[in-house]
């Protein structure tokens, strides 16, 4: 026996799904809209009190006093504002606005919400925690970096990258092996927001024994730039057992590396037994070494390894003349590999000079 | 009689920070929350100096820059670019814009009336 449903029941059953699915969407608006309107009613007069306490050369104790005396429920609702704006400002303005937040008791309620189930709740204390730059509360935020979470523990790594203590590169670089691991690329751009304080520990990372973590410490320290690990990386660049490492070594000492650097790098270049941890060597030597290298790479030109030559080629581009003397002679010369890779790099620095020069002028925003 | 300054920034927190600074400090103010309208109370009312964001809605900071200083009656303003743009490239634009300084946020507010001043300062001689 078969049952058939009437077709006017089944279109009054799908227009009141319908018609309860826009009311529910209608409701739902009505209420955010609502609960928007009543925050800017609590915020609208307080906010006059926060922009002279952010303005003021000196803490402005009328402002701090009635915002750091308001009712508990309007503070609730102000408090993501202040946050909001500590995020824009430094010197006196954060200092006056930490204060005020710190006096609210956002430290300790950030610490309970720092251990609260809601993974995003976590996350959001934590970010707190770094605003505030609580040094004090960076072991427990060192602690979130093995969170169950990945986005805790990616919020944990970019808030000890905000806080700024050397003492958080060890568990910092420590998390990128993890079970539960921090992506590399946040983990490199915490260590380098910490910057110079962060340096002995990352030379000292250069000889541990995951070659991930001696990779991102060689990275690192070429971002931040420092000539104090030049010696450190040179030997990493050297004798590294990872060719991973060697080519970020040599790739750091681009921007770390001085001319004593040159010696190590020319044997690189010429002698390491992978051929882009050579190519890394070469464009650093191009960085730092002027004339003494112009020789070494001119023979270079002639390499039959391609990429070898090409390298050489660009790395001469970038010593000014000196280089270019060495490209003109050698793509006028007799040795056809060294002078078609001359002449294509100097075919490719006249049209990046021209299409640089363009490109600035023009670049969108 | 007082400089005038033009502040254009998307954040009401940043423009209603800097008016009251700004105004603190005996400056006139006006402001502008978009490229378009940075761009037409530029050229009404021809302050000294324009405070540029360069992420506006519309019409970027870049193009207001290149607009005021195509524009004859504006080209000699002052521009500051006030920015979260940091790196050597957006820094190297700006300046090819026709910037005459930068500042990254997040910025010091004394820092920036401190520059605003320098500037102001250097054209008035």
């Amino acid at each position: 026996m078969s049952f058939v449903v009437p077709a006017f029941v089944v279109l009054y059953v799908v227009a009141s799904v319908v018609l309860a699915l826009v009311m529910f969407v209608a409701v739902a608006r009505w209420v955010r809209l609502a609960r928007r309107r009543r925050t800017e009613r609590v915020v609208a007069p307080l906010r006059p009190l926060l922009i002279r306490l952010a303005a003021a050369d000196e803490v402005d104790q009328e402002a701090f006093g009635a915002l750091a005396s308001l009712p508990e429920k309007q503070w609730r609702v102000i408090e993501p504002r202040v946050f909001r704006l500590l995020d824009k400002v430094r010197g006196l303005a954060a200092t006056a606005i930490e204060g005020l937040l710190v006096s609210r008791g956002a430290v300790t309620t950030s610490v309970i919400g720092a251990r609260s189930p809601s993974p995003v709740k976590r996350a959001n204390a934590i970010v707190r925690l770094a605003a505030l730059r609580q040094r004090e509360q960076a072991g427990l935020i060192e602690q979130m970096l093995r969170d169950a979470d990945e986005d805790v523990r990616r919020a944990a790594a970019i808030a000890l990258g905000k806080i700024g203590r050397a003492e958080s590169v060890r568990p910092l670089l420590e998390s990128v092996p993890a079970r539960r691991s921090v992506s590399p690329l946040v983990v490199g751009d915490a260590l380098v927001r910490i910057g110079h304080p962060a340096v002995a520990d990352l030379i000292a990372a250069l000889s541990w024994g995951c070659p991930w973590q001696r990779q991102l410490a060689a990275e690192a320290l070429g971002r931040i730039g420092t000539t104090v690990a030049e010696e450190a990386l040179a030997a990493a660049a050297a004798g590294d057992e990872s060719e991973n490492v060697r080519a970020a070594a040599a790739r750091a000492l681009r921007k770390a590396g001085t001319w004593y650097a040159a010696g190590p790098l020319l044997d690189i270049a010429k002698s390491d037994p992978c051929i882009r941890v050579r190519c890394e060597a070469i464009l650093a030597l191009s960085e730092h070494s002027g004339a003494p290298v112009v020789e070494p790479l001119e023979i270079m030109l002639g390499d039959l390894e391609y990429d070898i030559a090409s390298v050489a080629a660009l790395a001469l581009t970038r010593m000014g003349l000196p280089g270019r003397e060495v490209l003109e002679r050698a793509a006028a010369g007799n040795d056809h590999w060294a002078a078609s890779h001359a002449m294509e790099a100097l075919m490719a620095a006249d049209l990046d000079e021209q299409l640089g020069r363009r490109a600035l002028r023009r670049a969108p925003a | 009689m007082a400089a005038t300054v033009l502040v254009a920034d998307d954040d009401p927190d940043i423009r209603d920070l800097l008016e009251f600074k700004l105004t603190h400090c005996g400056y006139k103010v006006f402001v502008a929350a978009d490229g378009p309208s940075a761009l037409a109370a530029a050229l009404e009312h021809k302050p000294d100096l324009a405070v540029l964001d360069i992420m506006m809605p519309v019409m970027s900071g870049l193009d207001v820059a290149r607009a005021l200083r195509e524009n004859v009656e504006t080209s000699a303003m002052s521009i500051l670019m006030l920015t979260a743009r940091a790196q050597e490239n957006d820094v190297a634009r700006g300046f090819g814009a026709g910037a005459d300084d930068y500042v990254l946020k997040p910025f010091s507010p004394r820092e920036l009336i401190s520059r605003i001043e320098a500037i102001l300062t250097r054209v008035a001689r």
